[in-house]
């Protein structure tokens, strides 16, 4: 029976694990092995030891790298989680436009990303940008987002929100669905009012899909590239210079694959360490 | 959504109008960028910097689209990225499906291993996979081909995370009865397992789809030429890059064509799509 | 092969047919050479909808020219072609021709990914005498030709000539010194009414490389170089710190311009109205005429000792093949190309660099020559960057390099001006010293 059921299963992952082998692990285990290796993509690997990672550890622009991508996952993930939260509590209630607006929002998502940097890169511009514009009309004086290096990392936090808040919506509309309706009422005769309903009924329901959310908001953070490199190319001073940038440039400007390899397992390590440490935190609350 | 049976937040009248009022700033800060992008897509190329920005064009025109589709060869590459993102599409579904089943109902040892080694893949970043990749499959001559296109990006983690998430909320009691029945494993996952959890393939569909088409570096790499381009390569080289003018006007309406088909596929699947996720349970 | 796997799931049975028909048709015309037509593929970066339609254009009639060969040209944004191009070559899938910046050869000559090409512009009969010094000195590397460069893009000097005349300055004479532009500059400035400025003279944004260029023209004008003699960077030099610090005060001194105006991504600061006067090379002439605007060029003004502009060229180059045996073919498009460049010169907004093309008629004689005129007078002027193995690390667009890093730290006053430039010396030092 065991051993039936063991045949079964990998029977079932066959296809799967073929293709996985074949185009991701072979590839990634690869691209670990370059780490370890000089290589201009033209020539023959050789290998080097740890040299990679010492010269990227060396590196100051690796280690602004390291420190601009930190401050994009702080930037973004309680407003990620919190914002998605609000958003599927406002468009869970039975009224009408809610379909609507729950298109709306999610619409940013289909939208890829060397548009949505090339938009917010004019929507954030000082002079020309719809955001300025209608700051100044409610009295805010004109910002140089993506000019000013104090800015230019929030202005990338905010286009990030606006471009993917809604998978996290969505993941938190469904999870609301399933709390049973019965629940809510029950504590309504007890006399809860709607924060404590929030409180002690559905955040607790919520544990699993915060996971989830939280888990996938941290991890595509660390991974943020694309909408820095179409906005501000790092800049301006560094300030937006994250580490897929790095790795891209790396391998694809400066050809050199070792340490863009060594950058992308070190990307790997801290992406592990935070899913972990976050796995265990969620357990403990 | 039929399914929606609360209305948590506002029983009263001053609960409803604070969440129409929040309704309407979220529908103006989502929609806003979006309704820009379509706006500027029609203005003349001389109405594009008026200030204070104007929201209705005082000359619109579809001159914009008209170079998109006059010059290039758009619907070339669009029926590739159609046939790329429903072949992938398609056969993601198929093979994550698979192993999403044993991975989510089933006891077997390695099953832990397997989903450890699926998790780290998935925090590798992509462009790093892409040289190995590419000198392997050009080693057997697959560079230029559907195969590059499609094949490798139906190894993706994410649509087996998702499923195993799906498959295990379907009731025990179902499997074994089906079983019993002399089903098979394979005629319960036919028969049973996939039609309860439409909605979750949906939900698969919907990601991969989307990611497919708006993928550009590894079609960058893989494909040579304007035959075999897929849409997001084939409209980087006609909005402009550094050192080249850029009409904003054509870079929008590329914008909104590019965004147009994946909008309706979202639309099309939306109803099962936010569903699809309540059915299953995050809840684990 | 494989080619042909995609062609065929992709395409229809009707659009087979089609083209079996069109096949046939063709090989039953008179043109006997339409069979035997040797393929040539070029890679170009050459973006956007008018460039790639007019290169396309210009193309189409060499193909149909019956001289034995087909171009196959795909165009590729300039950042991910030289990507695509060296992961190509890996693979033994790179194309025949592929256009770059004359910047650039000697980075590509150094990994071999492009070959010399003596022999192609010997037996094509391409006519190098016809280019500049300049020009013939940046496609020779290590004694040898490697490319048949095409243009000349120098900085040049777009002004508003509405708002030239609502100053009460004559848009005939524009500013030939630095005295004469800092007049026109300050004139050129508007403050509203409660001295909060809504238009500055002068655009200097501190993104992208438009900053780069005017100081590297600057530099060369008060009479510095990039490099020094042992090929190391001379940045903290008198003239680089005096170029710079001018630029600075037009920020901080005069208040004529501001470094979070403007930029390369849309944010037009020239359309928008926002600035009246910016050096930008000859890639905007269509655009502007486009926006339907009022604006003329000029020379760019002589701010030090002696007239100097940055510039950069495009030129044409063989990739290395694993054989030779369509360098013929390489060769009769490369020279056709050479001296056909006007259309596509006019279109792209560059300046051809084969003297007979551009004072042909074919040049001369379009609408927006007049616009051209000041940047072909510019020529005698022009400096490239230095043509170093290291270029696209150092002078990267789209990476916070020592360069350009420090450069934004000194227009955004984070930096002084010497500190600035020691910080870039040394970061630039560390990558020049790097193979």
């Amino acid at each position: 029976m065991r051993s039936g059921m063991t045949l079964a299963a990998y029977l079932f992952l066959s296809p799967y694990l073929a293709l996985f082998i074949a185009f991701m692990l072979l590839p990634t285990l690869a691209a670990i092995g370059i780490s370890f290796m000089r290589w201009d993509i033209l020539g023959a690997p050789e290998f080097i030891g740890l040299d990679n990672y010492r010269q990227i550890f060396g590196d100051p622009l690796f280690l602004t790298a390291i420190k601009n991508t930190f401050y994009f996952v702080f930037l973004t993930a309680i407003p990620m989680v919190v914002l998605g939260l609000a958003l599927a509590m406002l468009l869970d209630q039975k009224l009408k436009g809610t379909a609507f607006v729950r298109t709306v929002v999610f619409l940013p998502y289909v939208v890829m990303v060397s548009t949505v940097g090339i938009l917010w890169g004019w929507l954030f511009d000082k002079g020309t940008g719809l955001v300025n514009y209608y700051l100044t009309t409610i009295g805010i004086e004109p910002i140089a987002w993506l000019k000013d290096p104090h800015w230019s990392m929030p202005a990338l936090a905010i286009t990030t929100i606006w471009w993917t808040v809604n998978t996290n919506m969505i993941i938190f509309l469904a999870a609301l669905q399933d709390i049973s309706e019965e629940l809510h009422d029950a504590a309504t005769l007890d006399g809860a009012g709607p924060w404590q309903r929030f409180v002690y009924i559905t955040l607790p329901l919520l544990r699993p899909a915060m996971a989830l959310v939280t888990a996938l908001t941290i991890i595509n953070g660390w991974r943020v590239f694309g909408q820095a490199y179409v906005m501000t190319q790092g800049g301006p001073e560094a300030s937006t210079f994250v580490i897929v940038q790095y790795i891209y440039l790396t391998a694809f400007q400066n050809f050199e694959m070792g340490p863009a390899a060594a950058a992308g397992v070190v990307l790997l390590l801290i992406t592990l360490l935070f899913s972990l440490a976050q796995m265990k935190l969620m357990k403990a609350i | 959504m039929q399914d929606q049976r609360s209305n948590r937040a506002g029983k009263s009248l001053g609960g409803r109008t604070l969440a129409y009022v929040l309704m309407i700033v979220v529908t103006a800060l989502w929609g806003a960028p979006i309704l820009w992008m379509l706006v500027t897509s029609i203005k003349p190329e001389s109405e594009i910097y008026a200030y204070p920005p104007t929201w209705i064009p005082d000359a619109p025109t579809l001159e914009a689209y008209g170079a998109l589709f006059q010059r290039f060869p758009m619907l070339t590459w669009f029926r590739n990225s159609a046939v790329v993102g429903i072949l992938t599409t398609a056969l993601t579904l198929a093979v994550d499906a698979l192993a999403a089943y044993p991975l989510a109902r089933m006891q077997f040892p390695g099953r832990r291993v397997i989903m450890g080694v699926i998790f780290a893949t998935f925090l590798l970043p992509y462009e790093l996979l892409f040289v190995p990749l590419f000198l392997g499959l050009n080693s057997y001559g697959l560079v230029d081909s559907i195969f590059s296109l499609t094949v490798p990006a139906s190894a993706n983690a994410f649509g087996v995370f998702l499923l195993t998430q799906f498959f295990q909320a379907v009731p025990r009691e179902l499997e074994d009865a089906a079983i019993m029945d002399g089903c098979g494993r394979f005629g319960f996952f036919w028969r049973i397992l996939l039609p309860l959890t439409k909605p979750g393939l949906a939900t698969v569909a919907i990601f991969t789809f989307v990611a497919s088409w708006n993928n550009f570096f590894w079609p960058l790499i893989a494909t040579n030429s304007d035959e075999t381009r897929t849409l997001p390569v084939g409209l980087a080289t006609l909005v402009g890059g550094a050192g080249m003018s850029m009409k904003q006007s054509v870079l929008m309406a590329s914008a909104v064509v590019a965004t147009l088909p994946t909008a309706l596929f979202f639309l099309a699947l939306q109803r099962h799509f936010v569903r699809g996720i309540a059915a299953t349970g995050i809840k684990g | 092969m494989a080619n042909d796997v995609f062609a065929k799931s992709l395409l229809t049975r009707r659009q087979a047919l089609a083209l079996g028909a069109s096949a046939a048709l063709a090989g039953a015309l008179p043109r006997g050479a339409f069979a035997a037509d040797e393929k040539v593929t070029l890679w170009h970066g050459w973006t956007g909808a008018d460039n790639t339609t007019a290169l396309n254009g210009v193309i189409d009639t060499f193909n149909k020219g019956g001289k034995g060969v087909t171009v196959e040209p795909t165009g590729y944004d300039w950042d991910t072609l030289f990507s695509k191009w060296v992961v190509s070559s890996a693979g033994g899938r790179a194309p025949d021709l592929v256009l770059f910046h004359i910047t650039e050869l000697p980075e590509f000559a150094t990994r071999k990914v492009i070959r010399p090409i003596d022999d192609v512009v010997a037996s094509s009969g391409l006519d190098l005498s016809q280019v500049p010094d300049a020009g013939r000195t940046g496609v020779t590397f290590d004694g040898k030709v490697y490319a048949a460069p095409l243009d000349v893009h120098p900085l040049g000097f777009y002004y508003n000539v509405d708002m030239v005349q609502e100053a009460g300055l004559d848009p005939a004479k524009p500013p030939k010194s630095g005295e004469e532009f800092l007049e026109w500059a300050k004139k050129l400035t508007v403050k509203d009414g409660s001295g909060k400025i809504t238009r500055y003279g002068f655009e200097l944004p501190n993104t992208w490389a438009t900053a780069r260029w005017i100081w590297f023209s600057l530099m060369y004008q008060f009479g510095g170089t990039f490099l020094d003699d042992k090929g190391l960077a001379a940045v903290d030099s008198e003239a680089s710190q005096k170029a710079l610090q001018y630029l600075v005060d037009l920020i901080n001194v005069h208040g004529v311009t501001n470094p979070e105006v403007g930029g390369n991504k849309g944010e037009d600061a020239f359309a928008s109205k926002q600035v009246a006067m910016k050096f930008i090379g000859p890639w905007e002439v269509n655009l502007r005429m486009a926006q339907k605007m009022n604006f003329m060029t000029a020379q760019l003004p002589v701010f030090g000792q002696k007239a100097a502009v940055w510039a950069n060229s495009h030129c044409m180059a063989v990739s290395k093949q694993k054989s030779d045996d369509k360098l013929a073919a390489d060769g009769t498009f490369m020279k056709w190309f050479f001296d056909n460049f006007a259309a596509p010169a006019t279109t792209v907004g560059i300046i051809p660099q084969s003297k007979a093309v551009r004072e042909s008629a074919a040049f001369t004689g379009t609408e927006q020559y007049k616009y051209f005129k000041s940047f072909v007078d510019d020529l005698p002027n022009i400096v490239y960057e230095p043509l170093i193995p290291q270029y696209l690390s150092v002078f990267s667009f789209d990476k916070p390099t020592p360069l350009v890093t420090n450069l934004q730290a000194a227009l955004s006053g984070s930096k002084p001006v010497p500190d600035a430039l020691k910080a870039m010396k040394e970061g630039l030092d560390a990558q020049l010293k790097k193979g």
